[in-house]
Formats: C-alpha cells, structure tokens, sequence
C-alpha cells in the first residue's frame, strides 16, 4: 500500500522557525543598526552620503547596500548549515528521520521555514525604512535581498545535502561558486606556463561572471551593473536556483542516512571531491613556483609532485579518518598519471599545434594587433594591416626570444576573425624594447592609427570630451580635428612615452558597439608636448588657462 | 506487528546484517538481546524507518515502514541517546510531538505528569540524564503508539523510576496491546518484561522464541556418579559446556529437560540435581556455542 505523503509538514515548519528565531532576530538587529541608523537624517553617515551619492538613490547606494548584499550572500550559508545540521549528525538523522514525515515533506518545510526567518527581516526593514526612502526604493532594496537570498540559499542547501558534514559543506559550498572559475584559472595557469603565445579567453570569463551567483549577487550592489541586470537575468538566475532546489530535494530523499558525519553523502561523491580537491590543490605550485617552470623544470615537478602527493594523501586522511592511508597510494599513481597527462598535453605537444597556427592570409576576414597602450581592439580588412600582422606572428612563433615570466615585460595581442566564423588570438609575452619596435613599425601606418586610437572616434559616436576631468569641451568637432591632426604627426613613442608630459589630459567619452553590445566608455588621453596643434588650440579658446587657474586653487 | 525478513545491510564492506529476519507479534514485549557490534541499532534503525534495507523488507503494521508517515506515526523510540532540540524545555518538546503524532493525548500528557514529577517549564538540556530518559518516556507515552522501540531503556533511572517506567509500558501492553522491542544489555531486567526473546549476533537472529521456551531449553544440571562419569557425559549430545568440582560435574546441557534428565539418571548417579538458567546464562551459553569468548566472564 502506497502512503499518502504531503509537501509540508507543520511541525517541522515550527520547530525550525522556533529553533533559529534568534539568528531572524540578528539578521534584524544587525540590519537595523547598518540600514535604519545610518538612514536617520540627523546622522553624518547620512548627509555625507546624500551628497557623495547625490545620482543615485541613497539607499541603493553602495555605502547602503553593500554590507546588506554582503549578508544575504554569507546569512543563506549559514541558515543552511544550521537547519540542515540535522543530517549531519548521526543522533539527530535518526530522530528526524523516525519522525512521521516524508523526506520530501521535511526537506520543503526547513527550506519553507529558512527562507521565512531570512525575509522577514528585510520585510522589515523595508517597512521601516519607508520613512526616510521612497517605496519604489525600498521595494528594489527588499527585492534585490530577497533574490540574493533565494538563489545563495538553493547553492547552500546543495552543498548540505550532498556533504555528510559540516565543515565539508562549507568547502563544497565555496567550491561550488567558485568552481568553474577555479577550473578554468587553473587550465589558463597551465597554458600560461607551458603555451607560448596563450591568450587567455576573455569572452568565456564574460560568460563565467555573467552566470556566477556571487558575481551576481555583488553585481546587484552596484549601480552601474543593476542597470545592465535585466529581468531575462532575474528569471535566469531564480530558474537555476529552482533547479538546484529540486535537484537538492531529490539527492536529500535518495541521500542514506548512514552517512552523517562522512565528508560526501554519497559514496561515489568521495571519490569525486577527493580528485577535485586534489587536483585544485596541487595547482598551487603553478602560482607560487611558476618561474621555476622556465629555469628548471624538473625542480618545478618534483614540487608538484610533492604538493600532490600531500594533498592526496592528506584527503585520504580526512574521507578515512585515519592516517593509515598509505595502502591506497593506487589510488595516488592514477592521479598522477592523469594530471602528469594533462601537464604533457600543456608542455610537450603544442596543444594540438596551438603555439605554431597561424591562418592563411586568404582565410583571414579581418585582424586587430595591439598592446597595453591601444584604447581598443582595432580590427581592420585593410590587407596591408592583415600582411603586416601575419609577418609580426611568424616573428613571434620562429623568431622572438621571449623575456622570462619573472622580466619586466609586456603583451602583444594578435586576433583574427576568419572567413568562416572562427577566430584565433595570441598573446605574446614581449619585453618592452620588443613591443616599442613592433609597435613603431604597425604606428607607421596611418590607416592602423586611425582604428587603434579613440581620437579616431566617429565623431557622432563622441558624447562628451573633458580637460581634466573638470571642463567640457563644447566645440567637439573643431577641438577633434586638430588633436587627429597632431596623433597622425606623432610616432609611437611620442604618443606612449612618459618624457613629454604636458601636465593635462583629455578625456573622451564615446558609444562603443562591439561583441558586448553597445556601450559608453571614457578613455584618458594624456596631453604631450608634441600636441602642438591640440595645445595651441586649447590656449586660444581659453581652456589651458581656466584650467591652470582651477588647479592652482585647488593647490592653494 | 513488526514482521523483518531476510533483511541485509552493509556499512563499506562490513555486513551488519545479514539475511535477518525477525517476527514481534502484537502485543507482545520482545527482547532484543546481542553482543556488542552485533547489530542490534542498525536492525533498530531499520524498524524505525531511519535505515532503508538493501535487500529484504521490513513491514511494521503490515506495511513497509520506510518513507511511510502513516506507518511511522503509529512508531515510537527512545534511543539510549535521546534526541531533542538543543534550548526547548518539556513543553516546547511536547508541543513539537503534538503536531509530529496525531495520537498525542493531552490528557495522558498531564497524567504522566504526576508520575515523572518534572517541570514543564524546564529545558531539556539542563537536566540530567535520568531525567532526560524520562522526558523520553513521559513524551513518547503520551503519543499512544502502537509501536514502542526501546534502546537501553533503563539507563541513567534510578531503581524506583526504572519500576514506574516498566510498570507504565506493561500497563500499555496489557491495556492498549502495545508492542514492545526493547534492546538491552541489561539481561536481568528483560527477564522480568519480555515474552519473546531474539538472539542476534554477526548480523543474524540465531534464537528466537517465547522466553519461557528458551529457558526451557537448557538447563544445568550438578551430576555425580561412581564410576565412569566422563564416557557417559561424552555420550550425550547438546552439552554446552562441562566442569567438575570435586566429583561433582556441572553441565550445561541444551535439548528436551526431562529427557536429558532421564538420560543421565538411568546412569545412576550419586548426585542429580536439575537447575533452570537465567536469561544472562542462556545468552552467555549460546553465544559460546557460536565461539563467543565468555570463559573469563563467568568461570
């Protein structure tokens, strides 16, 4: 005969509310005394902040919101450790679990009950704080928490229900976030010390941080990236976490209650962390010892080996709970077999050929070759720029002898766009002697000046210039034709180098529209002494002067 | 009531129990009684519905108890290491047991009250471990079950509350049809309660029968003969254990008693003189038959 189970259980949902109503009440005391006193006019935080912030709404501040957001990302990770206690403790598994309710009745009355003790706080503290801010203010202030809330708490509860211990759970919790960074950092590392010309991939790290629950939730204080938080965003992120929350309850249903106090609640899972974690740990030497990787490889892998050979067995220790763990070291050669695999793959096969590709000039769409000194990635058809740049890689694969990891150096980037939709881009480890040659000779083309400098701005797409950072300059196209003017005069070095300093700076504010969409940027444009013409010009309309004038005020 | 068969289960690679199958009828106080490591919680757990059994099945009130609230709102148990939340007194416990089991009664509650003489008001967690124990009993009393689990009891009562307790779960048995499985070490006080005995050991229930069959069952006898004493002993069949003191020889013989008593007096002893055994001896001397080391434990 089949039982007739529900998906709440009242006595669970009470008695996890009576248990942790002191952490709901710290959750309130501590936000009233950050929210509430601060928002109290009388208050100097206040005032200060109502000047400082005068564009935004003052709640929605960063002074205001950050230290909440903080807590709705660490208060779900504790709630879930404490709720979920219960089946990390053999005493208390065993109690619960003869109680007459269902795993999944149990399981949706604690998250019930969690998430009540953690918004009405905020439900709280919004009301209250309806008296010093506007509703629409206060509503986005509650909203923004409670989302930070609702999908940091499905992770946590994850994290719980496949850990069989407390201390586990909030190592995979961390690991969880922070794993497909870690994952991907930890393959750049690699490719970085054994990949000559690696680039690493910023257009995947966009997609990392644009998914990443904690980027997220940071994301949410801060007013620039709230704008860009659409609600496509709110429904992506609240989906996930919908996913993880029933992936979590299925787990805690199939979960045994044998293992509380186990570091996995599943016995395959311990195999898993096991390699995880050792393979994240013994990564460490690539960032602490990456200059032995040139100077002297064999010391570089005796210390990876001695690394992963600590962690792995020290792991051992912590599954078995002994230290007699030195009977598994097969366990130990298959790791090392595996990563010693993947090293190889890194340091003695090119990757596939990654270090000596370089396309066909007929296959190359469009090329962009720039360093740290360039305002944008300048791609161009132009063929002279394409011919340029597939004689500057050949230099870089066969030629160039790269400056040491621990030198002083700098980057070269070549990238290209492919007739058939692929791409391709290289970064190339140069000292600065080298770059200043490579530059110079691209710099000679006026054609790869003109996409490389935001001077070359189409000039509809300018919307603001600034003399350092305090005067508009209002006659736009006039004050932009003479410093083009002055940029096609100059080399690379007059451009790039410190000694001619002229004590002012431009900034120009423009809409770019590139991969990301379309957005505004503000580059700074140093002045220098051979901006003759751009010097000449501000002096005669009055700009170089006001501005002295400003300075020497401020100085005084 | 609680019908266990062919149950199996490891921990790694450890069986802990191994095709165990058990019967407690209704009604009935079962002693459930084993060495150490035998697995006697795990088998507990199982009947609870904490553990779920790799093969096997476990029926409590003819249904498989395992995920089932119906089932297990009719199942109580006292664990020797009660559980209850850390902060809540007696009150907030009851209340928490009210709305877990339907069958709470309010009016057994303040009954019971006046038994265990503890206030209410107190939390739990300030008590001492008598007290504790019987918080348990007052708690899971009062819930009516059909089903009471017991493991270790009686430890941490002092002698006239461990009376009060057995009296108050007999009276349940006799009133109520209550069943009981009670699982301890302490054979003495399971002698005076059960009906039903279970040995288990190595995972396996190896004796299981009304307690008066099993103490019927072996018997020693204090035997002296003339002459040739040895070969007849070596004889019979059933002989758990053997010494002699003197001309006396003390046997512990398994098999039909009033056979075996025969047997030995159509030998003509001197001396013959028929002794029932206690549950500890019964225990002691199975066990030992199944290569238990008792020797130093009761010689």
């Amino acid at each position: 005969m089949i039982s007739k189970t529900s998906f709440f259980n009242k006595a669970i949902y009470k008695s996890t509310l009576k248990r942790f109503l002191w952490g709901s009440v710290l959750y309130f005391a501590i936000l009233f005394v950050y929210v509430i006193l601060n928002a109290i006019p009388a208050n100097e935080y206040y005032n200060y902040n109502s000047i400082y912030h005068a564009n935004v709404p003052l709640l929605l501040s960063p002074s205001y919101i950050i230290f909440p957001v903080l807590l709705a990302i660490i208060v779900p990770t504790v709630v879930s450790l404490l709720a979920f206690r219960f089946i990390h403790s053999k005493k208390q598994v065993v109690f619960i679990h003869s109680c007459p309710v269902s795993r999944r009745s149990n399981y949706v009355s604690t998250i019930l009950a969690c998430l009540t003790l953690m918004i009405i706080p905020l439900i709280a503290i919004s009301l209250i704080c309806l008296s010093y801010f506007n509703f629409s203010d206060c509503m986005i202030w509650l909203g923004i928490n409670a989302f930070i809330i609702f999908i940091m708490f499905s992770v946590s509860v994850f994290s719980s229900v496949i850990t069989g211990n407390t201390f586990a759970s909030i190592v995979i919790n961390v690991i969880i976030h922070a794993f497909i960074p870690i994952i991907v950092a930890s393959f750049e590392l690699m490719a970085e010390g054994f990949l000559w010309g690696f680039s690493s991939n910023s257009e995947l790290w966009n997609f990392i941080s644009e998914n990443n629950f904690v980027v997220a939730s940071f994301g949410l204080a801060n007013n620039y990236f709230r704008e860009y938080f659409v609600l496509w965003d709110y429904l992506k992120f609240s989906f996930a976490s919908l996913l993880i929350y029933g992936f979590s309850c299925y787990i805690y249903i199939k979960r045994r209650s044998e293992t509380a106090t186990d570091v996995a609640g599943f016995k395959v899972l311990n195999h898993i962390f096991k390699y995880l974690v050792v393979f994240l740990l013994s990564l460490i030497p690539f960032a602490l010892f990456f200059n032995l990787i040139e100077e002297s490889l064999p010391a570089f892998i005796t210390i990876l080996i001695v690394f992963s050979a600590i962690s792995y067995f020290g792991i051992e220790m912590v599954l078995k709970k002994t230290i007699s763990v030195f009977k598994s070291y097969k366990g130990y050669l298959l790791f090392c077999i595996c990563f010693g695999a993947i090293i190889s793959l890194f340091a003695f096969t090119s990757f596939f050929g990654y270090e000596t590709r370089i396309p066909d000039e007929q296959n190359i769409s469009k090329i962009a070759i720039y360093d740290y000194y360039t305002d944008s990635e300048p791609y161009t058809e132009n063929e002279s720029i394409i011919a340029k740049g597939l004689e500057l890689h050949h230099k870089m694969v066969y030629e160039i002898i790269a400056p040491l990891h621990d030198d002083y150096h700098t980057r070269i980037h070549i990238k290209y766009k492919l007739k058939n939709g692929k791409e391709i881009s290289r970064a190339y480890r140069v000292s600065f002697e080298q770059s200043q040659e490579i530059m110079s000779e691209l710099y000679e083309n006026q054609e790869y000046k003109r996409l490389s400098r935001c001077e070359f701005t189409d000039n509809e797409r300018i919307t603001k210039i600034e003399l350092d950072g305090e005067r508009t300059i209002t006659e736009k196209d006039e004050f932009l034709e003479v410093i083009r003017d002055d940029v096609l005069n100059m080399n690379y070095e007059e451009l790039t180098t410190n000694e001619n300093e002229y004590n002012h700076y431009v900034e120009i504010t423009y809409i770019c529209n590139d991969s990301d969409g379309e957005y505004s940027r503000t580059n700074y444009v140093p002045l220098k002494t051979d901006h003759i013409k751009t010097i000449e010009w501000l002096r005669e309309n009055g700009y170089i002067l006001v501005s002295q004038l400003t300075q020497s005020k401020l100085i005084d | 009531m609680i019908k266990v068969s062919d149950v199996t289960k490891h921990f790694d690679k450890f069986e802990v129990l191994s095709s165990l199958s058990m019967h407690v009828r209704k009604g009935t106080v079962y002693g459930l009684i084993g060495p150490n490591g035998a697995g006697k919680t795990t088998l507990i757990n199982h009947i609870n519905g904490v553990l779920k059994p790799e093969s096997g099945k476990i029926n409590v009130c003819g249904e498989n108890v395992y995920e089932n609230e119906d089932v297990k709102k009719k199942v109580l148990n006292i664990a020797d290491d009660w559980f209850y939340f850390g902060g809540y007194t007696i009150k907030q416990m009851a209340s928490f047991y009210k709305d877990m089991y339907p069958d709470f009664s309010k009016e057994r509650y303040e009954n019971l009250k006046q038994v265990f003489c503890l206030d209410e008001k107190r939390q739990i967690r300030k008590l001492s471990k008598g007290q504790k124990k019987q918080v348990a009993f007052w708690l899971c009393l009062s819930c009516m079950p059909d089903v009471l689990i017991l493991d270790e009891p009686l430890d941490g009562l002092d002698p006239v509350m461990r009376k009060q307790v057995l009296n108050l779960v007999i009276a349940d048995v006799a009133d109520r049809e209550l069943t009981v499985l009670v699982s301890s070490h302490n054979l003495r006080e399971l002698e005076d309660i059960c009906d039903w005995v279970g040995i288990i050991h190595q995972g396996k229930i190896i004796i299981e029968k009304p307690l008066d069959d099993i103490k019927g069952d072996i018997c020693k006898y204090q035997v002296s003969f003339k002459e040739g004493g040895e070969k007849i002993i070596e004889s019979m069949s059933g002989v758990l254990h053997s010494s002699k003191t003197g001309s006396v020889y003390n046997l512990i013989i398994k098999g039909n008693p009033d056979y075996i008593y025969d047997t030995l007096k159509s030998a003509e002893p001197v001396l013959l003189e028929r002794i029932g055994l206690t549950l500890e001896e019964v225990f002691i001397y199975e066990l030992g038959g199944l290569g238990y080391d008792f020797k130093n434990i009761i010689f």
